[in-house]
């Protein structure tokens, strides 16, 4: 029920008793006082008509006994009538012995009058009174009575009408002020209430005063809206707190590359970010499509059609986590955490590597759910791999010199060698030392580059890339001559790079070319600005060799290896300085007819 | 209280069927992974839990009898249990075809291919997807996912054809190839069986949704 109605039935109500109870009061206060004066005054009558006929009967006038004569019946007739136009008063006289002797209306004779009460009172007593209701109720009769000198009683009479007639009189009238009432209790009401209820409704708590100023307040209200008004003031800050908090937490978990899964104690999904469902086959997406299909679970992220809600919200309906993985290893370890077990498991799922963490989630000793983190770690054990085949070709690059060393340094220290040949022996341990020293520079500048690329910062200069390569070329032009090779340069430009660097770049594609060309071959150096390309018409590169051909300690052909003295280093190095200055290698080459490599830097 | 127990059978049969369907699955992709990596060790695992799938299909179907006598279900329960009697047997045959072609690979696996596999691991491919869709699709009661896998069953048959038609020219060219291509051909054949028992998964699935089955 609306406050409003219950201010207007109330008043409405209250109108109506109002109404009500002040008629009956009215009207019953009315008939009293009136009843009381018409009684004092038919009193007053009756004895002042009684004293004037006693004074008659002194002076010895005895008519007043029975009318006998034309006289007395005149003056009945007119002492009577005098009673009746002086307020509609009936006389009636009657002898001691009860006969009626003059009456206003009846007839005279008849009846014995003393049986009435205010006779009989009058003769004994001297005066008597009673009242005496119609058979209608509707009018009443008072009757007074005094016992003459003669000793004839005078009585006066007057009819009146009852209360109850007043009363019946009056209720059409009380109906129609109880309707006057009503209809402007209702019309007042309306506008009333709204007077009490508008300051209530003008209250604005989305607002921070709460109310305008012009708005009149009712001072009963003031301590409900400041408490109110508190209170808001705590929930805005309470929850913009809560909402930052939440930010940061959904910022972390949404954004971080690990998966995470938040299971409850029944293996339902609480929660899942994005990279979870990437590493689960983006299962939780198509679950959420089918949710909102059937429309009863507000659940995944909605970042893919821009929503920020970075989570999947189990919601109403929480779907288990075999809905969504069904793999027997990861549903065990999920079992094995919901005992209070935390496990591990890596495996391959879609195509990478991940360890999967199964956590509990404890309240004290209660099991609430767990937690599932996935950890790409594909690219640690890519890089785990290579670490150990770089290892393992280390070793053994290293080893092939030595053994060299080792058994001929052995041969000439036990005598075996025949003093002639001992400077051919030496000839080859020296040989292999120098290759193994060439080997060791070659693998110290690759792990310089390598920390280079973290972050050692060169000294760059602008180099004048058409001198240098002419630099280079000067200093491998005896090896050319001897393998009977043209070296063309052509080209030039500037560059913003690391001096040696780039010299041991060139140094290193042209050392190739010459190194792996034909007798008469070519090789022609081009250079331009932020580009060097060194063609050759060597024996080229099959097609399969191409991927790896920059691998540190990939050969193309294992056998030549020893007779052309690399140490499979060279184009990985190369590839590291292009990289280093911010740029790429790129290799094209048809077998017998020769290789091109081209260096974009910067 | 006898309807939560009921509740909870049914989440129990529901969660004994998904892990059935894992293992299936990662039957099947282990089998063909055995086969295009010769690797026998994989194979001879795959042939050794294939008694584990058989024991997963008698478990469930007890399941399933048990709630029917003693629950009574009715509509959607009573169709989703038919289903998944159904479904068991369409999965305890993908396992068996699972086993099948890793036992061909056992012994093929020693010898050197007459070709470079490229459409078997291709149809392989196209059926475990089928597979774990059609799974998805029960799983979540995705009716239209169901309606996928079904459609699916025309690019295995495609391949089916091709692969035929491939075997056939290699032993055209050269009548020793023949001993080889007939077990190829066998495992494409088992592929194609892998298909259309995928495909009356997706149509079970369908079925315990909507009620009404195709076929």
């Amino acid at each position: 029920m609306k406050m409003k109605t219950k201010i207007m039935h109330s008043m409405v109500l209250l109108a109506v008793v109002c109404v009500v109870l002040s008629s009956l009061i009215l009207m019953f206060l009315i008939s009293f006082i009136s009843g009381n004066r018409e009684e004092t005054e038919l009193e007053n009558r009756t004895l002042a008509y009684a004293n004037a006929l006693n004074r008659f009967q002194g002076h010895g006038q005895d008519f007043i006994s029975m009318p006998q004569t034309e006289s007395e019946g005149d003056f009945w007739r007119e002492f009577s009538q005098a009673g009746i136009t002086s307020g509609n008063i009936r006389l009636t006289l009657i002898a001691p012995s009860g006969e009626l002797l003059f009456d206003t209306y009846a007839e005279v004779g008849g009846g014995d009058y003393r049986s009435r009460a205010e006779v009989s009172q009058a003769i004994n007593t001297g005066y008597g009174r009673s009242r005496r209701y119609s058979d209608t109720l509707s009018q009443y009769t008072l009757y007074h009575a005094v016992r003459l000198h003669s000793g004839d009683i005078l009585r006066l009479s007057k009819t009146m009408d009852s209360m109850f007639f007043t009363f019946a009189n009056i209720v059409p009238v009380m109906i129609f002020a109880i309707g006057v009432s009503l209809v402007v209790c209702l019309i007042l009401s309306g506008s009333l209430t709204s007077r009490f209820t508008k300051p209530l409704n003008k209250i604005n708590f989305m607002s921070g005063t709460f109310y305008d100023e012009n708005t009149e307040i009712f001072e009963e209200f003031i301590p409900f809206i400041r408490k109110i008004k508190k209170q808001e003031e705590q929930i805005i800050s309470q929850y913009s707190q809560l909402q930052e908090r939440m930010d940061t937490i959904n910022a972390i978990i949404s954004n971080m590359h690990e998966g995470i899964i938040l299971l409850d104690n029944e293996q339902n999904v609480l929660r899942a970010n994005k990279s979870a469902a990437r590493f689960c086959g983006n299962n939780f997406l198509s679950a959420s499509k089918l949710s909102r299909l059937r429309g009863d679970i507000p659940t995944m992220e909605q970042s893919e059609e821009g929503g920020n809600a970075p989570f999947l919200d189990g919601g109403h309906e929480r779907l288990k986590i075999n809905t969504f993985v069904r793999d027997i290893n990861f549903l065990e370890g999920v079992k094995t955490a919901l005992s209070g077990i935390p496990c591990n498991l890596s495996d391959e799922y879609g195509g990478r590597d991940l360890e999967i963490t199964f956590s509990p989630v404890k309240t004290g000793k209660k099991i609430d759910g767990a937690i599932v983190l996935f950890i790409d770690v594909t690219e640690k054990k890519s890089a785990e791999k290579t670490r150990r085949e770089f290892s393992a070709n280390v070793t053994h690059e290293l080893k092939t010199p030595l053994t060299v060393i080792m058994g001929m340094s052995e041969m000439i220290s036990e005598g075996m060698v025949k003093p002639d040949d001992v400077k051919i022996f030496a000839e080859k341990i020296c040989k292999e030392a120098a290759r193994l020293l060439r080997l060791i520079e070659d693998i110290l500048k690759l792990s310089r580059l390598d920390e280079g690329l973290r972050g050692e910062q060169l000294e760059f200069a602008v180099i004048e890339l058409g001198a240098l390569a002419g630099e280079v070329l000067q200093r491998l032009a005896p090896v050319a001559a001897q393998k009977q090779v043209t070296l063309v340069l052509k080209g030039d430009g500037k560059i913003n790079a690391s001096r040696n660097l780039i010299e041991e770049l060139l140094y290193n594609l042209i050392d190739n070319a010459i190194k792996y060309n034909k007798p008469n071959g070519e090789v022609v150096v081009e250079v331009s600005a932020g580009e060097i390309t060194v063609a050759d018409t060597g024996i080229g590169i099959g097609e399969q060799h191409l991927e790896r051909i920059f691998e540190r300690f990939y050969r193309v052909d294992k056998s030549r290896a020893k007779k052309t003295g690399g140490t499979g280093l060279g184009l990985s190095i190369v590839k590291h300085i292009a990289e280093y200055h911010g740029g790429s290698v790129g290799i094209s080459s048809r077998l017998g007819e020769g290789s091109r490599v081209r260096v974009r830097l910067g | 209280m006898s309807r939560t127990k009921y509740d909870r059978q049914l989440q129990n049969l529901n969660d004994t069927l998904i892990e059935m369907a894992g293992v299936v699955e990662s039957a099947i992709n282990d089998a063909t992974r055995a086969l295009v990596e010769k690797d026998i060790a994989l194979a001879q695992k795959v042939i050794d839990h294939d008694d584990d799938i058989d024991s997963f299909e008698k478990e469930i179907e007890k399941h399933c009898i048990d709630i029917i006598l003693r629950q009574q279900p009715v509509a959607g329960d009573l169709r989703l249990i038919s289903a998944i009697l159904k479904m068991i047997t369409d999965l305890e045959r993908i396992g068996d075809h699972a086993t099948d072609i890793s036992e061909m690979t056992t012994f093929l696996a020693k010898t050197e291919y007459i070709k470079k596999l490229v459409h078997i691991p291709e149809m392989a491919q196209v059926a475990c997807t089928m597979l774990k869709e059609g799974i998805d699709a029960f799983i979540r009661r995705d009716v239209e996912l169901a309606k996928k896998v079904i459609a699916d069953d025309d690019k295995v048959d495609e391949i089916f054809i091709h692969i035929k038609e491939e075997l056939i020219e290699l032993i055209k060219q050269d009548v020793s190839n023949a001993n080889q291509a007939m077990d190829f051909m066998m495992i494409a054949k088992y592929y194609e069986r892998i298909g259309d028992h995928a495909t009356n998964v997706a149509e079970w699935a369908e079925y315990a949704v909507t009620g009404t089955h195709e076929a």
